[in-house]
């Protein structure tokens, strides 16, 4: 039975993001537990590919999906797309906690990581991937396992806009929670700010990983947040502790840019180090840029 | 009606003002502080930590702008001015007079107008430019005390006990600057105002182009009690009424006094003797309290008049007095003609006008003694022993017993007067002419009318007389007098129109022998009747006796500079020095009284940079930099504000 989605719910599934995700593959990793069919490389078979249609190359393809019958005849380039099912278990983690609150640009971060998890759901579902959710604060508020059917993206997008605690999370114990509810391994996608230390960070991304899932981290940060871009007295107020301090933001402004840069480069390190697809998107970008953007280099990696 | 008035209300307007900065820079920041939601604010911290030195040195230069606004504020208050003049030293002709009368050391020394007008002397001299010509200088009615050095710290400690004479002060200052060349010549008067000192005017009127400022340094009295008088006014001892000593108590102020304690001390040869007395006193009130000490025996005595008042001027509470108390002046008069009463006697005026009492009302009303002897030939002469004084008058002749006593009288010390008469012939008197008792021979009888014509106003006995105003001798007259030819040795001391000597002195041994060409009587003219006889015969009994004013053992004088009251031995005198009882009036002038009685200039403006050694309550002194201070304050309450806003956690 189909769900009626609210406006607000609706209003999360761009369709101008769509239709630019549309032509990407979501390219999970080949160690993946579970079936990978037509672009999807895995090593696991038995799973079938269904074919597409074809489209004209472009430079930058994969040349195993060329198409060299379509050349001999036709003397031009052509790529097999493919409609391809899948057994991937795409857990998309998203954070809900009050720090996601901050809105110093065109819209939230809360509002931001919806609309990226709702699209990557769209994305997943419509590669026939399973697709659950994951909302975490102080701790696992709510968990959808991933199904492939038709109503989980309802499903999943009513999740997502009924959670409306804004609860503080002072540690991010609950991604260890969250990781114990993943019995399969699968695509991890979180999409949180990550506003810890990192090596707190690493602590629950390391579970993930010894699970054996493969871990892609969408850092949701709020322009504000990642460069101080301004001047004059300015009253910073935490939105989890509910703590305030006035200060002049152009004097702290490189200081703070500073400490930002190391922790993210701290970040950039470990994730690299543990093979964890790790990316920076600031809400003042379009979250379909930012996901055409990602999605594209990662499909260089296949 | 009630409510609140303001004095300086441009104060209030600029405090208003001033505090307005604040508050629109306060709201002005307020607007501009908006809020800014972020999911932690950990880098935040560490960015603070990072900028915590820059914000340290900040906080220490707020802390600084603070302490210079506090300062400021206090140095704005503290009103500084500048004490650079305009006019060197070169230029300027300065004379100091600081007042040292006795009314300077009111109340305590360190807060006595003397004192005072030290510390403004001290502050003048030091605002004084390198090179200016100054007369430092004390004054009061004894004279004026130049301080050579110009140096406060030579003045002396405590002020004289003197009267006040400011023209005396003045004309000292004057003659000091009005020769004087340079541009700028002032004198500045340091003094209490007391207005009794305006009786004594400044003799020349200051010429233009000397300054003259007038500093206030006195203090306002309620009140004052004082001794104003201490004195023996009878000195004789007699039986049943020993001598008589007067006090005035005086008091200055408006309020009466009730319960006055006044003592008599004195010490002398009948001991210590100490006597009290209580009084009234109405307020600007003098009260005489009368004291009889019992002295018994003749000699110095010498103390003080003490009144309790326990007021700010103490010098006046004690006043000193001395007297010599002694037997009166036994007179033996001689009457050659005596009457069938008394008032038909030869010696009638004579012993009125030395008893001033009738002998039937009491013992003599003077220190003279006057004992009235019927001539009946020198049969009944009496012992000379107790006299000090024997008169003839018109005896016509003396036997040589008489003779030889009066010889022997004169020359051991006694006086001899010898009046004329109508029984003393030519060639009379031969008994004392044989005895060398006669200062002139007599020839015969000059008729009138005659007066007083010459006489050596030098003589004690005519000294009061120099000056027509104390009494005239010359209308004394006579319608005929005896002829008298002076004797070598003696000596003339008054002669009438004509050159007939009316009054011829010897010396004989140790005494003196006074001889008159004219009656004791108003037989021969009216000069007994007439007022001037009274003063006449008892200036020559003063002088016979030794008891005229001066003559005598005490001598009353006044301080010298920087003289103290008290009683001092000099020679053959007891001196009695005592403050001037003038002091004793609290009673201020005004400056604008001040200066109008004493015909000073109206002060002109001074020379930039200069200032004044006092100045009255909300005057502006030149060269106050108090608005610069306000500014730079204000300056600071500014850029406090600013940096205040810019310092936060």
């Amino acid at each position: 039975m189909s769900v009626k989605l609210p406006d607000t719910a609706r209003s999360l599934v761009d369709p101008r993001a769509f239709a630019a995700i549309e032509d990407l593959e979501l390219i999970a990793r080949g160690v993946v537990e579970g079936f990978l069919h037509g672009l999807h490389r895995s090593p696991y078979v038995g799973y079938s590919v269904e074919f597409a249609s074809h489209r004209e190359y472009r430079q930058g393809d994969d040349l195993r999906h060329l198409n060299w019958k379509l050349y001999a005849r036709h003397d031009k380039l052509y790529i097999k797309q493919y409609d391809a099912e899948t057994n991937l278990d795409c857990h998309l983690v998203l954070d809900v906690s009050g720090s996601m609150d901050a809105r110093n640009g065109a819209m939230s971060k809360r509002r931001y990581s919806a609309v990226v998890a709702a699209a990557l759901a769209h994305l997943g579902l419509k590669q026939r991937d399973a697709v659950g959710l994951t909302l975490f604060a102080d701790k696992v508020l709510a968990h959808l396992k991933p199904r492939a059917k038709s109503n989980q993206l309802d499903e999943i997008l009513r999740a997502i806009v009924s959670t409306t605690t804004k609860p503080a999370s002072p540690s991010l114990d609950a991604l260890h929670e969250a990781a114990a509810l993943m019995p399969r391994r699968g695509l991890v996608v979180v999409i949180s700010d990550l506003l810890f230390p990192a090596d707190e960070v690493f602590s629950a991304l390391d579970h993930f990983r010894f699970r054996g899932h493969d871990v892609l981290a969408l850092q949701v940060l709020d322009p504000v947040e990642r460069a101080l871009p301004m001047d004059g007295l300015v009253r910073f107020h935490d939105l989890e502790t509910g703590e305030e301090i006035l200060t002049r933001a152009g004097e702290v402004g490189a200081s703070y840019r500073a400490a930002v840069d190391a922790w993210l480069a701290e970040l950039a390190a470990g994730c690299l180090g543990r093979e964890i697809d790790w990316a920076v998107m600031t809400t003042d970008a379009p979250p379909d840029q930012a996901l055409f953007a990602y999605l594209g280099r990662r499909s260089k990696h296949y | 009606m009630g409510g609140l008035g303001l004095i300086s209300a441009g104060f209030l307007v600029a405090a208003a003002a001033l505090a307005a900065v604040p508050v629109v820079i306060h709201l002005l920041f307020r607007r501009k502080a908006p809020r800014i939601d972020l999911g932690s604010l950990r880098f935040l911290r560490v960015a603070l930590k990072d900028n915590a030195h820059r914000r340290k040195v900040r906080r220490w230069l707020l802390l600084s702008l603070r302490v210079a606004g506090v300062l400021l504020l206090g140095l704005m208050f503290a009103r500084p001015y500048s004490r650079t003049p305009s006019l060197p030293g070169s230029e300027r002709e300065v004379a100091i007079l600081v007042d040292r009368s006795a009314s300077m050391g009111a109340g305590d020394v360190a807060r006595s107008p003397y004192t005072r007008a030290k510390e403004a002397a001290s502050k003048l001299l030091a605002s004084l430019p390198e090179g200016t010509a100054i007369h430092l200088a004390l004054f009061d009615a004894s004279g004026v005390a130049p301080v050579d050095s110009a140096k406060v710290e030579d003045l002396p400690k405590s002020p004289g006990a003197a009267g006040t004479d400011f023209g005396r002060g003045l004309a000292w200052a004057r003659d000091r600057v009005v020769t004087s060349k340079r541009k700028l010549r002032v004198v500045h008067l340091l003094t209490d105002l007391q207005r009794v000192g305006l009786d004594h005017p400044v003799p020349e009127a200051f010429p233009p182009g000397v300054d003259v400022e007038v500093v206030d340094v006195g203090r306002t009295l309620v009140g004052n009690l004082g001794v104003d008088q201490a004195r023996a006014v009878v000195e004789e001892i007699r039986d049943g009424a020993p001598p008589l000593v007067s006090a005035v108590i005086a008091n200055a102020g408006a309020f009466p006094s009730r319960g006055v304690t006044v003592r008599l001390n004195l010490d002398g040869p009948d001991g210590p003797i100490r006597l009290t007395e209580t009084i009234d006193l109405a307020g600007s009130a003098r009260r005489e309290v009368r004291f009889r000490p019992a002295i018994t025996k003749p000699g110095l005595y010498r103390g003080t008049v003490e009144v309790g008042s326990g007021d700010l001027l103490p010098f006046d509470d004690r006043r000193y007095l001395a007297f010599e108390a002694r037997r009166p002046e036994a007179v033996l008069l001689v009457d050659g003609e005596p009457g069938p009463s008394p008032f038909s006697d030869e010696t009638y005026f004579l012993e009125a006008a030395l008893r001033l009492r009738l002998p039937e009302a009491g013992p003599s009303a003077t220190p003279f003694d006057p004992t009235h002897l019927r001539w009946d030939g020198g049969s009944n002469w009496p012992s000379l022993a107790e006299v000090g004084v024997v008169i003839l008058a018109n005896v016509p002749e003396v036997p040589p017993k008489v003779a030889d006593a009066l010889r022997r009288f004169v020359e051991g010390g006694g006086r001899l007067v010898v009046f004329a008469g109508d029984q003393i012939k030519p060639g009379g008197l031969a008994g004392l002419a044989r005895v060398g008792l006669l200062p002139a021979e007599v020839e015969g009888v000059i008729e009138g009318p005659l007066r007083f014509d010459t006489w050596d106003a030098n003589h004690p006995l005519f000294a009061p007389f120099a000056d027509a105003q104390g009494g005239d001798l010359r209308s004394l007259g006579f319608e005929r007098v005896a002829r008298l030819k002076p004797l070598a040795g003696s000596t003339v001391l008054a002669s009438a129109n004509g050159g007939t000597a009316l009054l011829v002195e010897s010396r004989v041994g140790s005494g003196i022998v006074l001889q008159w060409a004219a009656t004791a009587d108003n037989d021969r003219g009216d000069w007994a009747i007439r007022r001037l006889y009274l003063p006449v015969m008892h200036q020559m009994m003063g002088y016979l006796s030794g008891r005229l004013p001066g003559s005598g053992l005490v001598k009353v004088a006044g301080l010298a500079p920087g003289g103290k009251p008290g009683i001092e031995v000099e020679g053959s005198k007891v001196v009695v020095h005592n403050v001037d009882p003038a002091e004793s009036q609290i009673e201020r002038a005004t400056l604008a009284e001040f200066r109008s009685s004493l015909r000073l200039p109206e002060p002109s403006k001074p020379p930039e940079g200069d200032q004044p050694a006092d100045l009255a309550p909300g005057a502006t002194r030149p060269g106050e930099l108090w608005r610069g201070v306000a500014w730079a304050l204000l300056a600071i309450l500014v850029v406090e504000t600013f940096v205040a806003n810019r310092t936060h956690a």
